[in-house]
């Protein structure tokens, strides 16, 4: 886990040097990304996801949050609107223990929702990013346990998988 | 340099306050980090506190979710607030605007003190 950790530092430190667009950094990221989490799922097998019923609850639950969050943001600010999502879904958690687990997917949810709408043109690219988010989160949630932002890691991946997507379809269509 | 030192007060009272939240208040990390983004959001929108100050805010809310065998001293929230502040100087501007960039600074910032925290153990 060392190895990823100090991988991940290099190129947080290194690539924005580079001065270049935001694809070549995003996509370079990317690809890093995905290569040292599969290097990583790969050598630590102690702790398996397997896949049930609540997983289908936890991707719905990033949707919501990420879409309300989306809503919210455009008339009282992200940061405010993405603070009350997960407000709310502390408190929806607090109160059944059974849902627990909402308040994460919820807040997760949140930091999709806060992408600006220069990123974000409308509600399915949004719902495409937060399904996306969501099956990361699925297979990333038994991992970085106690690492602060990594549910922010996860949201930042997605959209930036969703940029990619959309832009390459763009490009496509247009020639 | 003074932007630096700027950053770094407020990382420390950020985290220090998310912390309290979470710790104190036993909100859990979800309630605590959700509690500091509304208090910056709304002296964002109502105090008129800088756009980068509150952002701040948000990756200190986030460095605070980290649990007590990452964060559980003063030095090490003086620590985290260095490293953070050089993270988010060097990053988020290149990613402004999509959504989880703050998340991510927070994470590779906790991520590199992390592995000093081991590293000087071990030493």
């Amino acid at each position: 886990m060392v190895y990823i950790i100090i991988f991940f530092g290099i190129i947080f430190v290194t690539l924005p040097q580079l001065k270049s667009q935001i694809n070549t950094i995003g996509i370079s990221y990317l690809i890093i990304f995905i290569l040292s989490l599969y290097f990583y799922l790969k050598k630590n097998n102690d702790t398996k996801t397997t896949l049930n019923i609540l997983n289908g609850y936890e991707i719905l639950s990033i949707i919501s949050g990420a879409m309300l969050t989306f809503f919210l943001s455009r008339h009282i600010g992200a940061i405010t609107a993405s603070g009350i999502v997960g407000f709310i879904g502390y408190l929806i958690s607090m109160s059944n223990k059974k849902l627990f687990f909402i308040q994460f997917s919820v807040f997760c949810g949140s930091f999709v929702g806060m992408t600006g709408s220069f990123y974000m043109k409308n509600y399915y690219e949004l719902v495409i990013s937060s399904f996306i988010s969501g099956i990361i989160y699925i297979f990333l949630k038994n991992h970085f346990l106690g690492f602060g932002g990594k549910l922010g890691a996860i949201a930042f991946s997605a959209v930036l998988i969703t940029i990619f997507l959309t832009g390459l379809l763009r490009y496509v269509i247009f020639f | 340099m003074l932007y630096f030192f700027k950053y770094y007060l407020i990382f420390s009272i950020g985290i220090s306050a998310t912390i309290f939240f979470v710790r104190r208040f036993s909100l859990g990390p979800v309630g605590g980090a959700s509690l500091t983004m509304i208090l910056a959001g709304i002296s964002e929108n109502y105090i008129n506190l800088q756009t980068d100050y509150a952002n701040i805010f948000v990756v200190s809310a986030f460095i605070g979710m980290s649990s007590e065998n990452i964060i559980n001293q003063i030095k090490d929230i003086l620590l985290i607030g260095i490293i953070s502040s050089i993270c988010y100087i060097n990053f988020y501007s290149y990613f402004k605007g999509v959504g989880g960039s703050l998340g991510m600074c927070a994470f590779v910032s906790v991520s590199i003190f992390y592995i000093l925290k081991n590293v000087t153990k071990t030493i």
